[in-house]
Order: structure tokens, then sequence, then C-alpha cells
């Protein structure tokens, strides 16, 4: 934990939404992505879906780079691998999910630690090139 | 400038690269709207082809029910968050008359599927008509949930989800085994007992 603080800690928590085909089955939930930044950002995340008896767990690393709009306004594509399971009643089926995420946040500027809200859109690799999660979120970076 | 565009083509052409994993999560396996419209060849005794169609939608009691026109045969499917339910009426025939138990949901499909799963319900009916005592027993139960490919009409399929369907009523059993694809729904159903197969010729889905 104190080296990425050291090189830059960022957390970003996010109500995530479904899209897509699936968005009627799939339900709603939260996604925490925790990185830094050392030549070129790194966040892991983890989200997780659940409604009923159905539920989604994600988990994984993402790598890409941040560039800056002004002071104030940041984009960062990022691509990565994440470990999925699907579970309903004891049936579970797993895998790897290869990603591409592009956050979009605005930074309110302090001294110690910058506060950020924004929004991320998430591909997952399913042969249909949109828009599969949106994640609502806010979180700081020191 | 060349480095970018380099960078988002190579993005591009990755991000319409498919994992199977992905895809299983994030396809539709039952896609109902209106103007869908699949063609099966029908094999057996007879062979010929059938044409299935997402005719619209009816709204009663608060519920909307998806009309699908199987062969000129109208069936109503509800669609709810993870799960597809046929809509039926129950009916007996007594004494030459058709007695209606009523409707039940009966579950058709879990969606997204998940490989091994099962599921099954039964519906109990009791009525009077006339002076009888008439009874009602409807079962349905989904097992053998598999991830498989398939190749119907030198198309390969992926992801496919194969399910058996056991259906018993009035004591008279039918199993039938039925493939869905990923965004295309039903493409393969077999009959053993009656050595009939429907196979996907053709397919019209609309995003």
């Amino acid at each position: 934990m104190s080296i990425i603080l050291l090189l830059g800690f960022n957390l970003f928590v996010s109500s995530s939404v479904p899209q897509g085909p699936a968005a009627t089955d799939t339900p709603s939930g939260f996604s925490v992505m925790v990185g830094g930044k050392y030549e070129v950002n790194y966040d892991f995340i983890a989200s997780y879906y659940s409604k009923n008896n159905y539920e989604v767990r994600l988990h994984g690393i993402l790598m890409g780079k941040e560039l800056y709009l002004g002071k104030n306004f940041s984009i960062l594509p990022e691509i990565g691998l994440v470990k999925g399971k699907r579970i309903r009643e004891g049936s579970l089926e797993s895998g790897y999910s290869p990603l591409f995420l592009v956050r979009f946040a605005y930074l309110f500027s302090a001294e110690s630690s910058t506060f950020q809200i924004g929004f991320s859109l998430r591909e997952a690799f399913n042969g249909k090139v949109g828009t599969d999660f949106i994640d609502f979120g806010i979180g700081f970076r020191m | 400038m060349v480095k970018w565009a380099l960078t988002s083509l190579i993005l591009v052409l990755v991000l319409g690269c498919e994992n199977s994993f992905s895809t299983r999560m994030t396809a539709d396996y039952f896609p109902l709207k209106t103007g869908n419209n699949w063609v099966y060849d029908v094999k057996g005794e007879n062979n010929y082809q059938i044409e299935t169609e997402v005719t619209g939608i009816e709204v009663t009691q608060g519920d909307s029910l998806f009309l699908v026109d199987v062969g000129g045969e109208t069936q109503y499917f509800q669609r709810k968050s993870g799960i597809a339910n046929r809509v039926r009426e129950l009916f007996t025939n007594h004494d030459g008359d058709q007695v209606s138990f009523g409707i039940i949901y009966e579950p058709y499909l879990l969606l997204p599927p998940i490989e091994g799963e099962n599921w099954e319900r039964e519906f109990n009916f009791s009525s009077v008509h006339m002076g009888d005592s008439l009874e009602k027993v409807f079962f349905v139960s989904v097992d053998s949930v598999i991830s498989t490919s398939i190749t119907l009409n030198s198309e390969n399929y992926e992801n496919v989800y194969r399910i058996r369907r056991t259906i018993i009523e009035d004591g008279i059993s039918l199993i039938q085994y039925e493939w869905f694809a990923p965004n295309i729904g039903l493409i393969k159903k077999e009959i053993p007992a009656d050595s009939v197969v429907w196979e996907l010729t053709s397919f019209t889905v609309n995003e």
C-alpha cells in the first residue's frame, strides 16, 4: 500500500449499470478501482452485480495513459484483463475477459488531495464494438 | 498523429474480437423485438419451412406480453429481468366442452443461461364443470444446460446453450432439446419422440 501511495494513489468508486443486449437481464452493481501511476497508469478493478439469484463478479487489472484536458478534465483509456464469475443458484461459469475502459473525470483541485467525479465506459470483447457497462462514480487521488 | 491513428485502428480491430466469457455475459439469448423473424427448416416425416415472428406487444393487467407468431399460432412471452416466461392458458376437454383452468407463466428460459443449471415448475388446478370435478397438472422441467458450438447450413454458431425441456401435461410427456445462440435466439430444436428437427435457415434480429 505504501508503494502505491508513493507512486500516486487513485480511488474511484462507482455505481455500475449494464448496457447492450443483455442489459435487461444483467443487474446493476458497483465497482471499485484502485490504482496509481508509474510511467503508465494502472488500476485494479473489482465489480459486483447482483439481483434476485443472479450474480456477476469481476476483478482484474487495467493499464493505460491518462490525458489531461486543461487543469480539471482527464481522460483515462485503459485496457486489461478481468477474471469473471457468473452464478445462479449454485451453477457457476467462470472465465477471463479482456476489457477496454475509458474514464472521464472532473478533478476538483485541492492542496493535499484531489477529488474526482466522473464516469467510465466499458467494452467487454463480445464481438460488437459498443458500451457494455457505464460506471458513474466519485473518488480521490493523492 | 500517425501514432494516434495507428493506435486507434489497432484498438478498433481488437475491440471487434470475440471472447467467449464476455459474449455469454453480455449477449441476449432470447431477443424479442417486434419484427424479429426466424425461418426454420423442419425435417421429419414431412419436410417444410416454418416462420416465427415477433408481431407485437400486448399489455394486459400491467403485463407486457410479446406476441410471437409460430407458423400461424400465436404464442405469448413475458420478459422480466433474468427470465423469459411463456404465458399460456391451460385447457382440458370434457364432454366435448373446452374447460379453461386459467393462465400460467411457464419458466421458459433463465437469462443469460449458465451451464449446468436447471429449473422446474408444477402447476396444479382443479375445477368443477357441470357438476364434475376436473383436475389439471402441468409440469415443466429444464435441465442438461450445456455450452457448445454447432454448425447449421454451413454456418458455425459459437457460445450456444443447449437445453433439455420436459413437459408433462395430462400424463403425456414431451421431451425436446433446444439450442440458443447469442443475440439470435432459438437456432435448433429436436423432438426425439417424433424424429422432428427444426434448423434455422435465416433470421432478422433488430438491435
